[in-house]
Order: structure tokens, then sequence, then C-alpha cells
């Protein structure tokens, strides 16, 4: 590893028969980066994704997550990485407490250790007073606050989170994105795929795949410089038109 | 209003035709299970290892003894001490002991042992046994078997089979498919739609129902040729039976996707609430008179017993359809009864 | 103008949760109507109610002159509604879907085949496809084409363009703008504040409650969240 980079990817392909996914693409997140990792639908953001956490396996190509190499290392690689997807993020029936037990386990933490990552995860988001409340129970900007700290219970290097503001009320939305900033600062990695293209504007470099290639990759400023768009928004749909 | 159904069976026979999966549970399934049942899986019982024991061996023994071991359901192992009839059966080595009184060509006095550690087969055992020596010695019993003369049990099982399949075909798949819809949200396009609501759940209906009706034709053919079940009777009160109780099932399906919201519910209730009876109430695997008095009530309901009572009347004892009125009786009611709860309790709303 | 939609104190709850909270309304004929909110926020509740789904716990709503419980039958001859999570048969084609979409309301593909072609022709293309298939934004656009096909005269979408890529986002608002042009009422919901300033009118809604019905001010999202403290 040259600079202090946590992921490192080259060339990486996915196919699925003659159809291409993910065809080569290449690139680097430093550690403590904010990664927009946009694309149109059916642009094999999910695809790339997936080979990332070790969930899938590249038909090509060469890529490290954490240190650890996507072909041969996936078992590995899920012990540093945290994921949050809208879809999936907490169980309804078991309470905070629970669920951060739960997922504390799941990665071998001890239980003095979880207790005390509980407390400190839920004192920065200022809900330690509802650790007992069931979480189907909660609005849904709480879950999905909720389902990001849970995906940092084990200090995971880097954390994976998949539209996780899909349907949240602006002002939640806000008040995740001064968790990610957070927890940014503090050195863990963020890789987000998101639709809101104002959150684009919040990442510190973003890449945008339009047909299973990147097409873009740079710090929103000098992608709205160079498309000559006055957001992001506009960089977005003239890359995918 | 023509079009419109016509288009909607359209539809349906394309999701059918288009998943392998339907494909191979409203086909494959059916034929399986016969064909399992039939030939392969029986409580006919063959080859029971048979040992005897006599202190005296005259020559009406022997004589008893030979056409013991002629039979072709025995296998004759041979001949042993009182003593040892223990040790022969607790290793397996035989399952019976027919021991002969020292004055049997006096007594004809007869004693079995058998081993009973299945009581089904233990039963047959004995009443094979029984009927093969009374067979070989002067009885005041004639038997004489009526309708299954051979007792083969793949005549019991077909009836019962049928009674299953399309239960799992028409209220199971229909049920399935109803469900399906409200789940993928297409469902609230339809119900939005000036289509009138009980429409759309006939029209759904109409696949499920030819569908069955093809397995119902296949089962007769394969009951008919490949096991020689007589159906004497002719096999139209056969057809006509069956045919009402395919419709009491596709009225089940449509009264259990009235009452749940998931695929995964639709699937559980058509198996436990209406498969399971039909296993355990309709004489399928035991007698409906050995059942407690309350649960031989509730088999009084459930609709597979009495079809599956008509079916043994027409395939097997060869009656016809004047026969089994009261079943059919039963039956028509039922499904009136049912079709018109479930149509009232058709919602044309979301809740 | 008359009103295409009129909405008086509407109120409904699913067990403890209250869904909908005294909810006033009243929608132009050939308006573009924004329902603006976050997910939670009663959007989908409220278009069942007005697509004769569901029946509300109080209050009333009628939409082109009809009440939505008693005349339910003739309004669903006029009505055309998209819900959330497009629903199309996904194992069936392009073709199919609409075909067997354009029966329900006893129409043909052909015969209002000049209604949806300015969006259907970019799907003509692949029309023997099955739906399932389909990209996030050619699902949308022929979801769209079906909740057409019988010329409603009022169109509810829910959600169109949640999980979808902002290119289609954008191509959805054009189509929606020029299906306005030809008289058709429209009522769409979104998540996505930004969205707000392609209608005509919005209503804010928030935890079942409509904070404000406004022209959409520049910056949406400040203003949500000033609405949102305010109450």
């Amino acid at each position: 590893m040259v600079k202090d980079n946590v992921i490192e990817v080259c060339g990486l392909t996915k196919r699925f028969g003659a159809f291409t996914a993910v065809d080569g693409i290449s690139f680097a997140v430093a550690r403590g980066e904010i990664f927009g990792f946009l694309g149109a639908n059916g642009a094999g953001k999910t695809t790339a994704m997936r080979m990332l956490c070790g969930l899938s396996y590249p038909t090509d190509g060469r890529g490290s997550v954490a240190g650890y190499d996507v072909m041969t290392q996936g078992e590995q690689i899920k012990r540093y990485i945290g994921y949050m997807s809208q879809r999936f993020s907490l169980y309804e029936e078991l309470t905070v407490k629970e669920n951060m037990e739960l997922f504390g386990g799941i990665y071998g933490m001890r239980r003095s250790e979880i207790r005390h990552r509980t407390d400190e995860l839920l004192q920065q988001i200022e809900f330690a007073a509802h650790a007992g409340e069931r979480v189907g129970r909660l609005p849904l900007g709480w879950r999905q606050k909720l389902a990001f700290m849970v995906a940092m219970i084990h200090k995971p290097e880097i954390v994976f989170l998949d539209e996780p503001t899909g349907g949240v009320d602006p002002i939640t939305r806000r008040q995740f994105w001064t968790l990610i900033r957070h927890a940014a600062t503090a050195g863990t990695t963020i890789f987000v795929t998101t639709h809101y293209m104002d959150e684009a504007a919040f990442c510190d470099r973003v890449s945008i795949m339009v047909d299973g290639r990147i097409k873009a990759l740079d710090t929103p400023a000098s992608l709205m410089q160079q498309m000559q768009a006055r957001n992001m928004n506009e960089v977005f749909v003239k890359l995918c038109r | 209003m023509q079009i419109r159904m016509s288009s909607f069976v359209r539809k349906e026979m394309l999701h059918i035709l288009r998943d392998k999966r339907t494909m191979l549970v409203v086909i494959v399934i059916p034929l399986m299970l016969i064909l399992l049942f039939g030939f392969t899986v029986s409580t006919d019982v063959s080859n029971i290892d048979v040992v005897v024991s006599a202190p005296v061996r005259s020559s009406d023994v022997e004589s008893s003894v030979r056409h013991l071991a002629s039979s072709p359901y025995i296998t004759f192992v041979g001949y042993i001490d009182m003593a040892s009839i223990d040790a022969m059966l607790r290793s397996g080595k035989a399952s019976a002991a027919v021991v002969y009184a020292a004055d049997y060509a006096v007594t004809h006095d007869v004693q079995l042992v058998i081993d009973g550690a299945d009581a089904n087969t233990a039963a047959t055992t004995n009443a094979y046994l029984q009927v093969i020596i009374a067979g070989g010695q002067p009885s005041p019993f004639e038997m004489h078997m009526l309708y299954n003369p051979q007792m083969k049990s793949s005549f019991n099982f077909i009836p019962g089979i049928m009674g299953m399949i399309f239960i799992l075909i028409c209220a199971m798949m229909t049920s399935i498919s109803i469900v399906k819809e409200k789940e993928n949200g297409t469902m609230e396009v339809l119900l939005v739609s000036p289509v009138r609501p009980i429409y759309i759940v006939i029209s759904k209906m109409i696949p499920y129902l030819m569908l069955s009706f093809i397995d119902l034709i296949i089962i007769l053919l394969l009951a008919h040729y490949a096991m020689e079940v007589p159906m004497t009777g002719g096999v139209g009160g056969i057809i006509v039976v069956s045919v009402v109780y395919l419709v009491l099932s596709l009225t089940l399906g449509l009264m259990v996707s009235n009452l749940v919201q998931s695929q995964i519910a639709a699937l559980l209730i058509s198996a436990m609430v209406m498969m399971m009876p039909v296993l355990f109430f309709s004489g399928m695997l035991f007698p409906i008179d050995n059942l407690p008095w309350a649960l031989r009530w509730i088999s009084y309901v459930v609709p597979a017993r009495w079809y599956i009572d008509a079916m043994r009347k027409l395939m097997i004892m060869g009656v016809g359809l004047e026969g089994v009125l009261l079943e059919l009786g039963v039956l028509l009611l039922e499904t009136l009864v049912l079709f018109v709860a479930s149509v009232m309790k058709f919602n044309d709303r979301l809740e | 103008m008359n009103n295409a939609i009129e909405i008086c104190g509407l109120s409904k709850s699913y067990g403890s949760v209250n869904a909908l909270r005294e909810v006033s309304l009243t929608v132009g004929e050939g308006e573009l109507f924004g329902l603006i909110g976050p997910d939670g926020a009663g959007k989908t509740t409220l278009f069942r109610i007005l697509a004769t789904l569901l029946v509300a716990d109080s209050g009333t709503a009628t939409v082109c002159g009809y009440d939505v419980v008693t005349d339910y039958k003739r309004l669903r001859q006029l009505v055309g509604y998209m819900p959330g999570r497009f629903s199309l048969y996904q194992d069936l084609s392009v073709e199919e879907n609409l075909s067997f979409y354009a029966s329900i309301f006893g129409v043909t593909l052909e015969e209002n085949y000049d209604l949806v072609a300015p969006i259907y022709r970019q799907i003509e293309p692949f029309r023997t496809r099955r739906a399932g298939m389909l990209s996030g934004g050619m699902k949308q656009k022929l979801a769209l084409c079906c909740a057409l096909i019988h010329k409603p005269q009022i169109l509810y979408l829910d959600e169109p363009t949640t999980g979808v890529d902002v290119v289609s986002r954008a191509e959805l608002w054009d189509m929606l703008s020029m299906l306005r042009e030809q008289g058709i009422t429209i009522v769409a919901s979104t998540p996505y504040m930004d969205e707000g300033s392609r209608c005509v009118r919005i209503a804010l809604m928030s935890e079942g409650r409509i904070l404000e019905v406004c022209q959409p001010p520049d910056n949406l999202e400040e203003y949500f969240i000033e609405r949102m403290r305010g109450v």
C-alpha cells in the first residue's frame, strides 16, 4: 500500500454470462475518506459493492479491502467492515440494546466491550434513555440512525452504506450526515451510495458509474467545474445522458 | 365483460406457463405421488418370515405347513422347538411363529406368536396367517373379500391422493396466486379499476380448474391402466363428483386468500389447515371409526372425507352415481356455503 | 377554476398509529400537485383513500365531484393510480402488461395508443422483454403508461421516483408536465425535496399532518425544516 488506502481496486470485473455488470473499474479510497459511489439504476453499483464486501467473487481484476484480497480473503474482509442498507437494518422485535448485543456478538466482541461501546454510540446520538425500547416501535428516522450505529459497533475500518437516507425526513437526513462526518473524522472510511444529489456534494470524493464503468471520479467541486455545472444534479444528468 | 374475462384468463395462463415451479407442482407432483403410493409405498405385507414349532409332526401338520409355505406372502424359515421361538423373533430371523398343538390332528388347535413391535404389520400378519392356515384345514369360516380381493393398498390410496392433490393445486395454488398480487401491489391497481373484484377472482380460478381437470384425467388413466383399479361403475360419476370437489377446493383457496396478506401465510394455512385434515380425517391413513368421537364429528365437515368416500365407492366398489348421492349432496352444499361466504367476505377495498 | 379534489378533515388510524390527522386540502382541475414528506408522513394512506381503496375514520373527500366512499364505483372509471413500487407483472412482457391493464378498463392498446405514445415509444423497442428485466427508469415509464391507458381524468402517483436515478427522475417530471398540459389533474408524492419545485402547488406533510400548502419556495428543504421545527 502506497498511501494509507483502505480500498484499492484495479480492473475489477464481474460478468454474468454474456452480460458485463461491472467492467474493469479501478479506484482507491483513503482512510477516513467519505467516498460517494453514484450511478444510474442498473449501472452496476450493487454488484461492485457486493464484491468489495466479500459477498461475490470478481470474474477478473484485483482488489483489496482493509488489506485483504477480495478474491481469496472474503471472510477476513467481512470482519473489518460494517454494512447498512435501507432495506435491512435491525431486528424489529428486539430492543435497541439487544440489537447492539446481537451484532456485537456476531463480530465476536466481549460482553464488557459491547456494553461500553453501546453506551458510547447511544450517547453520540443522544438516545441512551431509549436503549430498552423495541426497534419496531421507533420512528423510521431513529431506526436509520441506530442502524448506522450498529454497523459501527465493532469499530470497522470501512462502513458501506447503501442508500442509508432513503425516505427519511430532511432533519434526520442532516443529522445522519453529521454522524457520517463524525465517524470519518475519527478515522472510519465511509463508502456510501445515494440517490440524493445534494448528499453527493457532502462527500470528499465521488465516483459516477455508467454502464458498468466509472465515468468520472473526483471531488464534487472539481466535477462541477469540469462539467460546468451548478450542482451535482447537473453533473450526474450530463454524465448519464 | 367477455373480453375482460378472457384477457384475465390469458394472463393467468401466462403466469403459470412461465413459472417452472408452478408447472412442477401442477404436473410432476401429482404424477409422483400416484406412482409413489401406487407402486412402491404400500401397507401390504409380503415375505413374512415364519417359523413353525410342532411337537408332533403328524401328516396333518406337514400338509398344513406345506400349504403355508406355498403362499406367496410367506417365507418358511424352518421347524424349531418351542423354547427358541422367543430368540428367533428377538433376533429378527422370523417375524411370526406358528405353534401346532400336540393333538392338532384332532383339535386343529394352532397358536400364532407374532412380533408386535410394529402394530400395523403385526395386525396384517395375523390376518394373513389366519386366512392361510384356515385355508389349509377344515374351517367353519369361508373368507371372501368383496371389491378388493387381493387387498391391494394402492386401491385405498388413490382416492386419498386425489383428495390431497386437488386441495394442493386448487386451494393452495389459487390462494398463493391471489395473495401474490396483494404482495406485489398489483391488486391495488386491479381494485381501483372498474372491474368487479369477483371477476378477478373467478378468472383466476379458471386456469387452475383446467389444470386440475387435466390432472384428474391423468390420474384416472394411470389408476385404470397401470394399477388396474376397476372403475366398473363408469367414469361419468367419478368426473361429476371430482369437478364438484375441484370447485369446492378453489373456493377454499379463495377463502384463504381473503384472510391472509402474504404468500407464506397462504402456503402455511393451506398446508396445515387444509392438507392435514385430508390426511387425518379422510380415512386415508386410519379408519375414521377409530377416531375419538369429537374428531369424528370434525371429519364430517372435512370435504375430502366425503370426496374420498365417494371415490372409493365409485372406483373400487363400482357403484354408479346413484350410490354416492349423499356424498355428492354434502359436497354441493359445502361448495355453495363456502362460495357465498367468500364472495360476501371478498373485499373490494384494502381493508 | 373548479376543484378536482376536495378533502375535509380526513383522519385515519391503524391501531394506535395515527396515519392521517385532520387533513384538509383542495386540488384544482388541471393542477400538478405535490405531496412532499418523509416516509410515514401519511402520503400513501391519503392516496389510498382518494383512490377508494381505504375508508377514512372521519372526514370527507370528493374527487371530480364524486364522494370517495359512496360513489366509489363511478370514481374507479375516472382515476389512474400508480402505487409505490411499480405494480407490474414481472413475468409478463412490456406489451402484455400494457394490454392487460388496458383490458381491465375495457379499452385496447390500439385504440388508446396515441394517449401513451410519447412515453410508450421510449420503451416500445423492448416490448417483448419481461417487465422484471427492465431497468428502474423503464419500469417507471411502463407503470405510467399502464396508469394512463384508460385516459383517466385524474392521476395519482405514489412516490413514482423513489429508488430511481436522477436522470429517470427528471424525465418522469418532464412527462408529468406534458400530461398536465393535456388537462389531466395530477397528484404525485415524493420524499425528495428538490422535486417539489416541479409542482404547481405542494403540501408539506409530516406525521399525518399537513404542515402547509403553498407554491414551492426556492429552498424547499430549508423551508421544510423550519416548518417541522415550528410545529
